[in-house]
């Protein structure tokens, strides 16, 4: 498998550069936004295998921004971080389609876990994707 | 059971911990040498290597940064992974800084230790393979 | 007082408690692992020693009375702070801060040994700005010491109670003026009194009086 790359969207700077060195330290490519509009315009010309989005952010929070960045790319693996017991936040978060939530402190485990999972499944996505505009190719030759 | 390909220094003023986490480390076929002191670990650094060594952060005597610190100078090649307090925000991050390759909350799950030990090889693997590039 | 300096010092002190019963905590937790590891590899044709479970289980119920009295330590100063004044056993505070501050102390590679204490001292004081000053006091000393040890000794005499802490070699750090004046701050609110005394070869010897009955303004 290729590098996978990660984006981490937090505003807590010393969070996101101790766990991208962490992250990095393990042989993934990571890239880093502080708000919502950053991480917006950083998934829209980068090619990301998953997203962690913190849930509190200033002006745009969690939720908002992960509604945003489905509305762009429906097909972005998206993981909220949410606060320790913060099931409803989480569970709001799959309801618009994060891929998944994990309480933070995260475990590096865990997180290695969802990239592994993401990469996977954008892997089968793609591969879906590509039958099927080979299905649509054939039927508008009308072969 | 299979012997893991590395071997494991620990470093933990609290002996019961210490040898008890070696022998259960032990048990999972991983090759593991327990010390209650710094400078202790240090001498046997000298005498053989080790691939990884843990390290607790607050001990008496030579503290873990500074371990850590020395160990780097000495062994850059040895990844070192620290074991912290939950409060020692501070000294996780300075230990990142000082070229850990990860730490760990106290108490530590096995398992964990175990997968963070397996990606500090992988690491190193992925370091060695490009320097004789 | 500066109440940063008591809230400062109460972080201090619950701190270096939880990190001890954290340390707790992680020995059970690695030896309920080792115990259940043991019961796996049984599964799989493993000789299991009853020995070996005996012993891992006494390790256990060890570790579980250490966490009881590091609890009670903490139980003990939480409830320092409920009242103003009240009767209490200067031993049993002393003993706690020395148990308390030891962890720190070590840290630095110094060891606080108690040379001698009678049996209770019962005293009427301020409980938590009293053992908050026994506290400033080791620190002191033991921010200040190139030797490897502080001794400390408790003596009653003649309605005062004299808590001596000598250093072997005493070497000022740099906040050591500072440090007094905030410790003799404290003394002087629980009407107490703080003496230094340089003795022979670097020692240094201070000396903290408290009163064994509270004076009152009037008095």
């Amino acid at each position: 498998m290729t590098q996978s790359k990660v984006l981490l969207v937090d505003d807590e700077t010393d969070f996101v550069r101790v766990l991208s060195q962490r992250l990095e330290a393990r042989g993934l490519e990571v890239d880093s936004a502080s708000n919502g509009i950053e991480a917006l315009d950083k998934a829209g010309s980068e090619n990301y295998d998953i997203i962690f989005l913190d849930l509190r952010m200033p002006e745009m929070d969690g939720i908002e921004t992960l509604k945003r960045l489905h509305r762009e790319r429906p097909d972005l693996e998206v993981v909220l971080l949410t606060g320790q017991g913060d099931l409803q936040s989480g569970i709001e978060a799959m309801k618009q389609g994060a891929a998944d939530f994990l309480e933070k402190p995260a475990d590096i485990n865990d997180l290695m876990e969802k990239i592994k999972e993401a990469k996977t499944h954008r892997a089968i996505l793609m591969e879906k994707e590509a039958e099927e505009n080979i299905k649509a190719i054939l039927g508008t030759k009308g072969w | 059971m299979k012997p893991k390909p590395y071997s494991v220094l620990l470093i933990d003023d609290e002996a019961e911990l210490v040898y008890t986490l070696a022998e259960r480390l032990q048990l999972r076929g991983i090759e593991t040498v327990a010390e209650t002191h710094g400078d202790a670990a240090l001498r046997i650094l000298a005498e053989r290597e080790f691939d990884i060594v843990v390290v607790d952060v607050k001990m008496p005597g030579i503290n873990g940064i500074d371990l850590l610190r020395t160990i780097k100078q000495n062994h850059p090649h040895v990844q070192v992974i620290l074991q912290t307090g939950r409060a020692s925000e501070e000294e996780r991050n300075e230990g990142l800084r000082e070229g850990a390759f990860d730490y760990l909350v106290k108490p530590v799950d096995i398992d964990n230790l175990i997968d963070i030990m397996n990606q500090a090889v992988e690491q190193s693997k992925r370091r060695s393979s490009h320097e004789s590039e | 007082m500066n109440p940063n300096k008591g809230e400062v010092y109460f972080g201090r002190i619950t701190a270096s408690i939880s990190h001890e019963i954290n340390n707790v905590l992680a020995i059970v937790n690695e030896l309920a692992g080792l115990q259940n590891d043991l019961l796996e590899g049984a599964e799989f044709g493993m000789e299991i020693d009853p020995q070996r479970f005996v012993k891992i289980s006494n390790d256990i119920q060890t570790q579980i009375q250490r966490g009881e009295r590091i609890v009670k330590r903490l139980n003990r100063f939480a409830h320092s702070m409920d009242e103003t004044l009240s009767e209490f056993d200067l031993a049993i505070v002393v003993n706690d801060t020395i148990a308390i501050a030891q962890r720190l102390a070590s840290l630095k590679g110094i060891t606080l040994h108690l040379q001698s204490i009678e049996n209770p001292i019962t005293i009427m004081n301020n409980r938590f700005l009293v053992q908050q000053g026994i506290f400033a006091g080791l620190e002191l000393m033991y921010t200040s010491n190139h030797g490897n040890k502080v001794e400390i000794e408790c003596r009653q005499d003649n309605g005062k109670v004299e808590v001596y802490l000598t250093n072997n070699e005493w070497i000022p750090a740099e906040d050591w003026n500072d440090r007094l004046a905030a410790l003799s701050e404290i003394i002087t609110m629980v009407k107490g009194q703080i003496e230094s005394i340089p003795s022979e070869e670097n020692r240094l010897i201070l000396l903290l009086t408290f009163p064994q009955s509270f004076p009152l303004e009037s008095d």
